[in-house]
């Protein structure tokens, strides 16, 4: 910690009120200002931003260029998990399984490497995780809500497995290359953040840009609509579900290597903290609703949360509450704009 | 006698033990438009939605200018020109005119980006909505206004217009005027006989409002428990006959 906070005080400052003053300004200017429609737009951001400002002023170990892309690390596996629930949100869907299948494709994984090498491994874990994602997409669209469930118990069999693989002890001695996703740096920047960074443009890409990404939405907004208008709704949910389990396999691979080992307990319970961040960036449970950006300031919020809280040192028991308050919250005012 | 363009020979559809259509014999003409009308769980919507392909039918056979036609799904319909306007479902409301004509039908960029990933032409669907919406008669503020900030009106002209865009020759109306305003619902009236001036298509509607059903069908076919009752060219009836057809009560 011998680095020192980059901004002086009096920069911090200006800075917070030149940018809360653009924002505002921006707004008002258009005439028919609403409140509602500019938290829609800018909550979530200005929330980020609070938490932001107010890390920035309340430790001097926050702010610096090493803990920011410590931040980034961290939420790396936590954005990854969270842009596939998101995927299966927006078709109407939800992947409780991503937790386990992160942990299990991680694990299977690293015990390949062991016998056969990293190209293997690799190829063994998106395998797995088409099939872990074609059971789930395919067992979801049997009928209507079901996937809750489905994947629900996908997670349980999931867990189940890699308990069973690993024996609950950790599997160690990999190949570097495989541990080369999660561990190494590239300059300065951590792998998993270059990862996490290129997984988030595509996906922006994709939801803003694609035919496919165009008609996820559209299934979950509405899924009768969608197949009047001759989209294939199952066909399009069930990818939704590989792609899901194709980022908690990334999610898996980048784990292995932060761990430099395959842990039997990794990922377990991270599809809360998913749906957490993907809530808290305003994505709708009943489907159709939300954005990628919204989906990484959730991220980055719950980041900002674990990292900050630790560096204010706020008793860490305390961590998971004020989590819950922040999902609360986002909830919350997510019903006040939909209000008429 | 002006052609046939849709005919319906002994179409059923059941749904287990129900009879919710019951072979029914139906013709369309071109440039006809036929009102089809009965009290709610006449079996008006499970009949349309057969013959646009919503719906697999039990039996029977559906024939397009002549000649019998598969129709499994609302694609096969659509290949046949049968394109059906849904009121409530006939557009996304959280996405934009353009998103909702090109819904499932997406222009793709005339390029590796397009060929390779699938990247849309957003710029030519922009451009073909606004043509499309000038020809049903509707100015838009801002196009990449959400379908739900439109008016019902508005709406429904996206609607109409997206079926006429797609080169529907028949075009199936499932109650046009149902959660409109008077004066939004007199312009959807206006609109679908334009449309048929226009294009020469044939229309089927089906209403609840036996008023708009008078000023807009050429013929009202009347259905009760899936079966036709009656069938009276609109010059040779009133409304309060259509309505004791309707009911049963001679």
């Amino acid at each position: 910690m011998g680095e020192k906070n980059i901004f002086s005080h009096s920069l911090q400052k200006k800075f917070i009120t030149n940018c809360s003053l653009e924002i505002c300004i921006g707004a008002m200017m258009s005439k028919e200002f609403d409140f509602r429609i500019f938290w829609r737009n800018y909550g979530i951001l200005i929330v980020f931003f609070i938490f932001y400002v107010s890390l920035s002023f309340g430790s001097d170990a926050f702010l610096t260029v090493n803990n920011q892309l410590n931040i980034l690390r961290q939420i790396s596996i936590l954005g990854l998990i969270s842009l596939g629930v998101f995927t299966t949100l927006k078709a109407g869907n939800v992947d409780l399984s991503v937790g386990s299948a992160l942990g299990f494709i991680g694990v299977i994984c690293a015990k390949v490497s062991l016998y056969y090498g990293t190209a293997i491994a690799l190829l063994a874990a998106f395998s797995v995780a088409l099939f872990i994602g074609f059971l789930n997409g395919f067992f979801s669209t049997r009928g209507r809500n079901l996937s809750i469930m489905v994947t629900l118990s996908m997670k349980f069999i999931l867990y189940s497995g890699t308990l069973v693989i690993t024996r609950a002890m950790p599997i160690t001695g990999l190949p570097k290359s495989l541990i080369f996703l999660g561990h190494e740096n590239i300059g300065p920047v951590p792998m998993p953040a270059i990862v996490l960074i290129v997984v988030v443009i595509i996906f922006w890409i994709f939801f803003s840009y694609t035919a496919a990404g165009r008609r996820v939405s559209a299934v979950g907004v509405s899924d009768i609509t969608s197949s009047f208008f001759g989209i294939s709704v199952k066909r399009v949910q069930i990818y939704t579900f590989l792609i899901s389990a194709l980022c908690a396999a990334l999610a898996g691979i980048v784990m292995v290597g932060r761990c430099t080992s395959g842990q039997p307990n990794a990922g377990l319970g991270a599809e809360l903290d998913a749906i957490g961040a993907v809530l808290i960036g305003g994505t709708s449970l009943q489907g159709g609703i939300g954005t990628v950006r919204g989906v990484m300031v959730g991220v980055l919020i719950l980041g900002l949360i674990n990292n900050g809280l630790n560096l204010l040192g706020v008793d860490p028991f305390y961590r998971d509450a004020v989590k819950g308050g922040v999902i609360l919250f986002a909830i919350l005012m997510d019903q006040w704009e939909r209000k008429k | 006698m002006k052609r046939v363009v849709l005919e319906a020979k002994k179409l059923s559809k059941y749904f287990g033990g129900i009879k919710a259509v019951n072979g029914v014999d139906l013709k369309l003409y071109e440039g006809e438009i036929i009102a089809i009308v009965g009290d709610n769980g006449a079996g008006k919507s499970t009949l349309i939605k057969t013959i646009s392909g919503v719906y697999k039918k039990t039996s029977g056979q559906i024939y397009i200018n002549g000649k019998e036609v598969d129709i499994n799904s609302t694609l096969d319909s659509r290949r046949n020109g049968i394109e059906t306007v849904y009121q409530s479902e006939g557009a996304l409301d959280s996405f934009d005119a353009p998103a909702n004509l090109f819904l499932g039908r997406e222009k793709l960029q005339n390029n590796l980006l397009g060929k390779l990933f699938k990247i849309m032409d957003t710029r030519y669907m922009k451009k073909e909505t606004e043509k499309m919406l000038e020809r049903v008669g509707v100015k838009l503020k801002d196009l990449s206004a959400d379908v739900s900030n439109l008016s019902g009106g508005q709406r429904q002209s996206v609607i109409v217009g997206r079926a006429v865009y797609w080169g529907g020759k028949i075009l199936i109306f499932d109650e046009p005027t149902n959660n409109l305003g008077p004066e939004q619902q007199r312009r959807v009236i206006d609109l679908i006989k334009r449309i048929r001036d226009e294009y020469n298509v044939s229309i089927i509607v089906i209403s609840h409002s036996i008023s708009h059903v008078f000023e807009l069908a050429d013929r009202i076919v009347v259905l009760r428990n899936g079966v036709i009752v009656g069938e009276r060219l609109k010059k040779d009836t009133n409304p309060n006959e259509i309505v004791s057809i309707i009911t049963g009560v001679a």
